[in-house]
């Protein structure tokens, strides 16, 4: 086991007994994942389990082409399959001109503009029936030329108008034809910051269209109850924003009547499953047939959605001192339909802006930055929200260009870096608050561990080795949705959790009960948290951008101050004191600082069996008005608007470490060491921990090592896990040379005023963790054989021979 | 995953049963040993289900035996067995394969009769040249992982490494048929679509005529596990001279000696997009001394 390097946690044990909470007791403990043994051992509940008697079966013929016109479809061969009960196309009256997300159809006619794009749906009483059926489906094509190049598709003259007629028009820049929407940000004298550069830099970086990799497959199944009512089971991040209206909405059922279930543990979403996609199709598949109906996206399953494709072009300058002066950065982006790409841009804006100081306050009154993002209609895969979502594909290149400029100007690749650091409450370039900057612990962290591993090792010709150093970081979206849970508290003293915010591998499950146990001062076997069910959960939507801990553990803190509340109210005229005079320990209620008085949650209770309270999210006491946020920005700047110049909730910073080696002749690499920082205080640090290495090494360094996605004209052809290169155990580290950094924001490295946006000091930490890999992994690769690679992955053999010169 | 369409399911028990039965199909017959590949092909339905399997596990060919004449590996032995050959670089190559779990289900014969990798072969759209198509796809599509040489029809590999090293070592396969018996060097078992198997053919074992004094298996992929090669090298010595085999570079094992390998690498003929390989071959034959 590498150093699991954990920053101490005494001022803030302090300053949550101040605020009443038990202090650190199960708080920042490494409590065991909660789910973990039923996960080994095979017996956690997933929606794919899900198969009610008489449950019907589903398969769907896809688009192979990324462009093409269907010239005939015939489906009368399918239709006589033997157990087949239904075929739905375009046409079906179920699913005529229904949209999934936005502009995207349920299922498509007359053209297609994807590979995998959805064009019949079998449904059979056996999954083989199904299948069988849907090779016997007879599609004809003729097929067009794909438009697959990013910068040409955003032309006022592109090679391809992708889809007439045109589905959004957006508000700027309508007159390119394949141009969806735009975004931007104008700040500072982006001319004066090149003009007094004495280094500039222009580049262009690729990262590419990857899909999320998750182990299980997308399911749902839904079960029609004769009623009118429906249950549909969806393995997803959260059932309440896009699974359970969507699904309703494409059955045409009244959401009151349609209750939908999550699993107990979404098996890997990464932002694949945030929209549970196969829940319209199995809702309107059981409503038309009056039967169970399950659907599994395990068909092309690596490749029906992903990451969308984007080339940055980017110019950035720096005065020989190392000051940055300006950035220059063009995202195009490119998707066969508008679905998530327009929060990419959003994501990719915030993230150029906020850890850097892109236009050094020394030298400028404001950051001289010009963003400006595309988002083209191409004939790539469906996009989804990913793990990331957009700050990868900016970090990249501008973690890079930040690395570019250290080496010409002969800087420590740190020395940069804590120069040009935004600083805690200062405006960033979209006038924004830089809150909870926990950069420079974090990176001085991970700089100073890479140090210790000494001298790089000696190795044999042609191997050689590298390391490389990244910072990013990731903010978490706040404010979509209400957020709202309840706590059951039950006479026996155990507290049931009612909420949405799904455990997705995080820990979600084990961090609430931490929260919980936490605050209200029980033991964490008293805790539960119940089967996340739209019939009694309320509103929420937690498991995505990174923000469960905060939406949720808010409203947990919140509700478990209720709940308090409302026990001391019961209990002050049993034990002859005042409420205020009470405090909760180890599951009883006493007289503060009087064990003997203690009494049972029972007997305080009594007679009530049970109560209900809730809570909702909540800010700290005292916090100031900007933790009001998030605001509103100008469209065309990109500025943040008054009162409160916060367009998210909070910022969370990282940085990473690589050390790897490269064998000169045959281009194989590997990854032999590596390190993991983070600036949020740990919940639980073991979870933690498990997240910086889960996404920093294992899913965003798969994404920065080899996981390229091949077209040829539209067509993907690596659709299996032998062509599409995921990597395997073997080609990371050693556990002992995998090390993490835990450097909160509140803690030894920041003083006695710490800013704390989450609850109980904690982040969210899901996304961000990723998004340092592949730009570390570039400049691990430089170091190691002296050439920029430009693209995202980097380490497949052909990429390094050629960039070599050896190809 | 499709249903598997209706075949004969046949358990041969002899070698002239088995051919029989594989020649009343008339190349509507296949042998079914490890299945790893086959059922995969089966399931998925890349190509048309045969009419019959003939399951040729019970026929007693799966020993490994030192004789006069060599080292006898029988057809079905698994690919975990080639360590009782005696013979390192054979064991290397089979280590260097699959994955553990399919070296203890795979046979040698079966890792030698394997379908190619392609993925225009593989994906069920394209109609290409090894299907019975008009074209190969591969030079004018994507091809980083297809062959530098011997293209001729079809740019895709031999996938596996096995023979690769049975090729360095000069084997001979020993075939059954229902005009008898033939034996067939392990360089010109491949031809540029496949292998000189005959519909009612079957490998009965593979002949070591003497094990190396030198014998070298060296695989270069992108991935620690899992990965095809993307160029291998198997080089042995024995006292008839030194025999180089090439992996991953063409849709056959070009073998010769040493010098006749430079030659052939010198007029490659690599595609768009793997023109790298060059660079990983000549680097392999250096690291194997050849």
């Amino acid at each position: 086991m590498g150093t699991r390097f954990l920053a101490s946690l005494e001022p803030f044990k302090d300053k949550m007994a101040e605020q009443g909470y038990s202090g650190l007791r199960y708080m920042s403990q490494r409590e065991l994942d909660v789910n973990g043994t039923s996960i080994v051992t095979g017996n956690v509940k997933y929606t794919m389990n899900v198969s009610p008697a008489g449950c019907l079966y589903t398969r769907f013929v896809r688009s192979p082409y990324g462009s093409a016109k269907i010239t005939s479809l015939n489906t009368s061969k399918a239709e006589n399959t033997p157990g087949v009960v239904k075929v739905f196309t375009a046409k079906s009256p179920e699913f005529a001109g229904k949209l999934y997300l936005g502009d995207i159809p349920l299922l498509t006619e007359g053209e297609v503009f994807f590979d995998t794009q959805p064009i019949v749906m079998i449904v059979a009483e056996t999954q083989e029936a199904a299948d069988d059926a849907a090779h016997a489906v007879e599609v004809k094509y003729e097929v067009g030329e794909a438009l697959l190049d990013t910068v040409a598709a955003r032309d006022l003259n592109p090679p391809k108008v992708t889809h007439t007629p045109r589905l959004i028009t957006p508000p700027f820049e309508a007159e390119r034809p394949n141009v969806i929407n735009c975004f931007y940000v104008r700040s500072g004298d982006i001319e004066q910051g090149f003009a007094d550069a004495d280094v500039i830099i222009e580049e262009e970086f690729t990262t590419e269209a990857d899909p999320h990799g998750y182990i299980v497959p997308i399911t749902a199944t839904a079960q029609p109850h004769g009623d009118g009512t429906m249950t549909l089971w969806v393995d997803v991040q959260n059932i309440h924003p896009v699974p359970w209206p969507t699904a309703a909405a494409a059955a045409e059922i009244p959401m009151d009547k349609l209750n939908v279930i999550g699993p107990d543990v979404c098996a890997g979403g990464f932002g694949g499953k945030n929209c549970g996609g196969p829940g319209p199709y199995a809702a309107i598949g059981a409503k038309s047939t009056g039967r169970p109906v399950r659907v599994a996206f395990d068909d092309n399953r690596l490749q029906h959605a992903t990451r969308p494709w984007n080339v940055c072009q980017i110019k950035a300058g720096a005065k020989n001192d190392g000051k940055l002066t300006a950035i220059d950065i063009t995202f195009n982006i490119g998707t066969p339909y508008a679905v998530f790409s327009l929060s990419v841009m959003e994501r990719a804006r915030e993230a150029i802006t906020c850890t850097y100081h892109w236009g050094h306050r020394d030298l400028y009154e404001r950051p001289n930055v010009m963003f400006t993002a595309y988002d083209s209609y191409t004939n790539h895969v469906e996009t989804m929200s990913y793990r990331g979502f957009g700050v990868l594909e900016s970090t990249f290149p501008a973690e890079t260009m930040i690395n570019m400029l250290a080496e010409k100007l002969g800087m420590d690749r740190l020395e940069i870096r804590l120069l040009n650091l935004t600083k805690e409450g200062e405006r960033s370039a979209q006038n924004e608050i830089i809150r909870s900057q926990g950069s420079e612990g974090v990176q001085k962290k991970v700089y100073e561990m890479m140090e210790a591993w000494g001298p790089k090792p000696s190795v044999s010709e042609p191997w050689v080795v590298g390391r490389g150093f990244s910072g990013a970081n990731k903010y978490s979206q706040g404010d979509m949705v209400h957020n709202l849970i309840f706590l059951k508290l039950r006479a026996s003293g155990i507290v049931d959790i009612i909420a949405d915010s799904m455990d997705i591998g995080q820990g979600m499950n084990t961090v609430s009960r931490q929260f919980t146990a936490e605050c209200l001062n029980i033991p964490m076997e008293n805790v539960r948290k119940v089967e996340v069910n739209t019939a009694y959960v309320p509103w929420t939507s937690d498991s995505f951008s990174s923000s469960a801990t905060d939406d949720m553990g808010q409203a947990v803190v919140d509700a478990c101050k209720n709940a308090k509340a409302k026990l001391f109210e019961w209990a002050a005229p049993k034990l002859g004191t005042s409420a205020s005079n009470l405090e909760t320990v180890d599951g009883m209620i006493q007289v503060k600082g009087d064990p003997e008085s203690a009494i049972s949650w029972g007997d305080a209770m009594a007679p009530r069996p049970h109560t209900i309270v809730q809570g909702s999210k909540n800010w700290p006491d005292g916090a100031p008005n900007d933790y009001d946020g998030p605001g509103t920005n100008d469209y065309y700047t990109g500025q943040a608007l008054g009162p409160y110049f916060r367009l998210i909730m909070h910022m969370n910073f990282m940085a990473q470490a690589f050390e790897v080696m490269i064998n000169k002749e045959t281009g194989e690499a590997k990854i032999t060491k590596w390190i993991g920082g983070n600036d949020a205080l740990p919940v639980n640090p073991t979870l933690l921990e498990g997240q910086i290495i889960g996404g920093g090494l294992y899913h965003g360094g798969a994404n920065g090592m080899y996981e390229e996605n091949l077209y040829d004209n539209g067509s993907i052809l690596t659709k299996t896990l032998v062509d599409w290169k995921m990597p395997s155990i073997l080609d990371y580290p050693k556990m002992d040379d995998i090390h993490t950094a835990i450097v909160p924001v509140w803690g030894e490295y920041f003083g006695e005023n710490p800013r704390v946006d989450c609850p109980l000091g904690a982040k969210g930490v899901g996304e961000g963790v990723d998004c340092a890999s592949p730009s570390g992994i570039v400049d691990a690769v430089h170091d190691a054989i002296g050439v920029w690679i430009k693209n995202a992955p980097t380490l497949s053999q052909k990429r390094i021979l050629e960039a070599l010169g050896k190809a | 995953m499709r249903s598997l369409a209706p075949v004969k399911y046949y358990t041969a028990t002899s070698l002239e049963d088995a051919c029989q039965v594989l020649n009343q199909a008339a190349g509507k017959g296949k042998v079914l040993a490890g299945g790893s590949d086959l059922v995969d092909w089966l399931r998925k339905r890349y190509m048309p289900t045969p009419e019959v399997l003939v399951d040729i596990k019970k026929l007693g060919l799966d020993t490994i035996e030192t004789k006069e004449d060599g080292v006898h590996i029988g057809a079905t032995a698994k690919l975990s067995d080639l360590g009782k050959a005696g013979i390192p670089m054979l064991a290397e190559a089979a280590r260097k394969g699959p994955a553990p779990q399919l070296q203890n289900q795979a046979t040698v014969g079966g890792n030698m009769c394997q379908n190619v990798w392609c993925w225009y072969y593989r994906l069920p759209d394209w109609n290409c040249y090894r299907k019975g198509g008009p074209i190969c796809f591969v030079p004018g599509g994507r091809n980083q992982y297809h062959a530098i040489m011997e293209q001729k029809v079809c740019n895709a590999i031999v996938p596996g490494d096995v023979s690769v090293a049975l090729t360095a070592l000069n084997a001979n396969v020993n075939i059954a048929g229902m005009e008898g018996a033939r034996t067939v060097p392990m360089k010109d078992f491949y031809i540029v679509l496949g292998n000189v198997l005959k519909p009612d053919e079957i490998i009965t074992d593979i002949v070591v005529p003497e094990k190396p004094s030198k014998g070298v298996f060296l695989k270069s992929r992108t991935r620690g596990a899992i990965d095809f090669a993307t160029a291998s090298v198997a080089l042995s010595t024995t006292s008839q001279g030194t025999t180089v085999a090439l992996g991953g570079v063409a849709p056959i094992i070009p073998s010769g000696t040493p010098e006749e390998i430079r030659s052939a690498l010198g007029n490659a003929t690599p595609l768009s997009e793997n023109r790298y390989k060059i660079n990983i071959v000549k680097h392999l034959l250096s690291e194997a001394g050849a």
